[in-house]
């Protein structure tokens, strides 16, 4: 057993390993981490914060900040060139399959723990200076907001690592996705799931933490999209040269 | 052949008619690859051309999958989960990118990890291989303050950490000092004698000399020749001079390059001397005749004329340009003279 799950967890964690100490991907955490801080503080002197300071956090710095770092660590994840992974992983007995599916899961469980502490930091530390109508810090509310963030860091990360995993260009691998985006977003919008106007986003995102939207068909619908997102990349991992 | 012995157990490395064709320019890297190592025996890979090399062990770490032909490691055919060989696989790549932000001790703790190797194992394979390649000093110091040549010694621990039986290594003198090369020499025969099967991919030919038994040259995709050092280096005693001349260089090549294949098989000129390698067949009356008429139609003037021996770079360029030469002769249906055909190096029995 022990054998069986031993390289997932080592690959999982020298993933885990390279994420926190990679400079670029460091300084976008700091940014963060002083935003969550600003957040906190702005809350105090603002009444318009201080009545969703999760739902401001989560929308204005948790989501962009870790996209860009997704989209920055997929866009190197599985280059034909990486010589870290060619060089020091996959020639030693470590399969593909142990191989990308480690990667994966220690990119999310980094990113997990990573947005449950800034969440639960910023709603601990709003508490006092928050309105009594700001669910979005009491537990249930926090739980929404949460679960909403992964599913989206989750949809995000399986379609770059679909991208990155085909064998595109570093450059490449973001042009697309940001196109992918903008193609994405007015689609939605025509077909009337989403608004893309700011307002409207940040009024959806209240409605589910509030829990007035209902949480769980947008769930399921992103789950099955990443599902099928991050077999499509296995499969592109798995007849890959490098 | 590569080695003499027949017991099939030792065969560690099997290669038949392998054929990959690489990148969007698709470039042939492998023609019709024939090879076999067997355990305890260095084999060095040379050629005109790194592609076929790099591509040749990317092959055989299961980073490419071959486009036609067969690969047996360890008798286990090529399949796409390759884990199981590969554990027993070492590979020193010729461009060391280690991981930059971490230092020594914890880069060979995360490679004994990912080998699965026991931890008491690993510090015992560690220290052991520190001290032979004298790396003892730097296992705390971060891998980005490493020097070239310590981070290609610590990217050897870490290739040797899980003690492997078939050892892959590119350019393995790389960056090393004298001393060191010579450190890396006796370690390479070290490990050659305790049963490891090496491949060494590199152009430092002198180095190639000192620590490999058998040699295969690649030309064009191909392999142009398989055998022993000596065996190339004239076991068929390839008659050669030393020509020093005063004059215009360019003729007296276009002289030469016309009797390419015509009583000579190759030359090369180093500075102002010229070595030329003659046919064996011919007598010494008749390459005298032949290397006087060249210095007279090419109007030079010779100044030296000695004996030489081959030494293995011309004996590898030799062998390189000859095969082009007959393979463009064959693709173009062109006949080969009668008295050419035993020139071609391919022929040559290192045994």
């Amino acid at each position: 057993m022990q054998n069986l799950i031993r390289p997932y967890f080592t690959v999982g964690l020298s993933e885990m390993r390279e994420i926190s100490v990679k400079p670029v991907l460091l300084t976008i955490l700091l940014a963060q981490i002083i935003l969550s801080v600003f957040f906190v503080a702005i809350g105090a002197i603002d009444d318009w914060m201080t009545s969703e300071p999760i739902t401001w956090f989560v929308i204005l710095a948790l989501i962009p900040l870790s996209g860009i770092r997704l989209v920055i660590l997929f866009s190197l994840s599985f280059r034909s060139r990486d010589r870290f992974m060619t060089d020091l992983i996959l020639v030693r007995g470590i399969s593909r399959l142990e191989y990308f599916v480690g990667k994966i899961v220690g990119i999310y469980v980094y990113f997990l723990a990573e947005s449950l502490i800034l969440l639960g930091a910023v709603a601990y530390f709003s508490k006092e200076f928050s309105a009594p109508e700001a669910n979005d810090i009491e537990l249930t509310g926090l739980l929404r907001a949460y679960i909403i963030v992964l599913a989206i860091l989750g949809f995000g990360g399986s379609i770059l690592s679909c991208l990155s995993a085909s064998g595109l260009g570093t450059i490449k691998i973001p042009s697309i996705f940001f196109l992918m985006l903008c193609i994405a977003f007015p689609l939605m919008e025509l077909a009337g799931s989403i608004s893309v106007v700011p307002e409207a986003i940040f009024q959806s995102y209240g409605d589910i933490v509030r829990g007035v939207a209902n949480l769980s068909l947008p769930l399921i619908l992103l789950s099955l999209v990443s599902l099928v997102a991050t077999v499509g990349a296995y499969r592109f991992f798995l007849r890959r040269d490098f | 052949m590569i080695v003499e012995e027949n017991n099939s157990d030792s065969v560690v490395l099997k290669i038949q008619n392998l054929t990959k064709i690489v990148g969007g320019t698709h470039q042939v890297a492998l023609s019709d690859v024939t090879l076999e190592v067997r355990s305890g025996r260095v084999l060095g890979l040379v050629g005109d051309n790194q592609i076929s090399r790099a591509t040749l062990f990317r092959l055989i770490l299961g980073l490419q999958s071959p486009d036609s032909g067969s690969l047996k490691i360890f008798h286990q055919d090529y399949s796409e989960d390759m884990n199981n060989v590969t554990s027993r696989i070492g590979f020193v790549p010729e461009n060391i990118e280690l991981t930059k932000n971490i230092n020594s001790i914890e880069y060979l703790r995360l490679v004994s990890q990912l080998s699965g190797v026991r931890k008491q194992v690993a510090v015992a394979q560690i220290a052991k291989f520190s001290e032979i390649l004298h790396f003892g000093d730097h296992l705390g110091t971060s891998i980005r303050k490493l020097k070239r040549s310590e981070a290609r010694c610590l990217a050897l621990i870490g290739a040797l950490v899980h003690d492997p039986e078939l050892l892959l290594l590119e350019e393995p003198a790389k960056d090393f000092n004298l001393g060191m090369r010579k450190v890396v020499r006796r370690l390479i025969r070290d490990l050659s004698d305790e049963g490891k099967a090496i491949i060494i991919a590199s152009d430092d030919l002198p180095f190639l000399e000192q620590v490999t038994g058998d040699l295969a040259i690649f030309a064009d995709g191909h392999i142009a020749f398989q055998g022993s050092v000596m065996s190339i280096k004239g076991a068929k005693d390839i008659p050669t001079v030393s020509v020093s001349f005063a004059g215009s260089v360019d003729r007296l090549e276009s002289e030469l390059r016309v009797h390419v294949n015509r009583g000579i098989l190759s030359y090369r000129f180093v500075v102002d001397t010229c070595h030329i390698y003659f046919d064996p067949e011919m007598f010494l009356s008749e390459r005298l005749r032949l290397l006087l008429d060249i210095i007279e139609n090419s109007e030079v003037t010779l100044l030296d004329l000695r004996p030489s021996t081959v030494d293995l770079e011309d004996a590898v360029d030799g062998v390189v340009n000859n095969f082009r030469e007959t393979r463009v002769s064959k693709l173009l249906g062109l006949r080969q003279p009668e008295s050419h055909k035993s020139l071609d190096y391919s022929q040559i029995d290192g045994n």
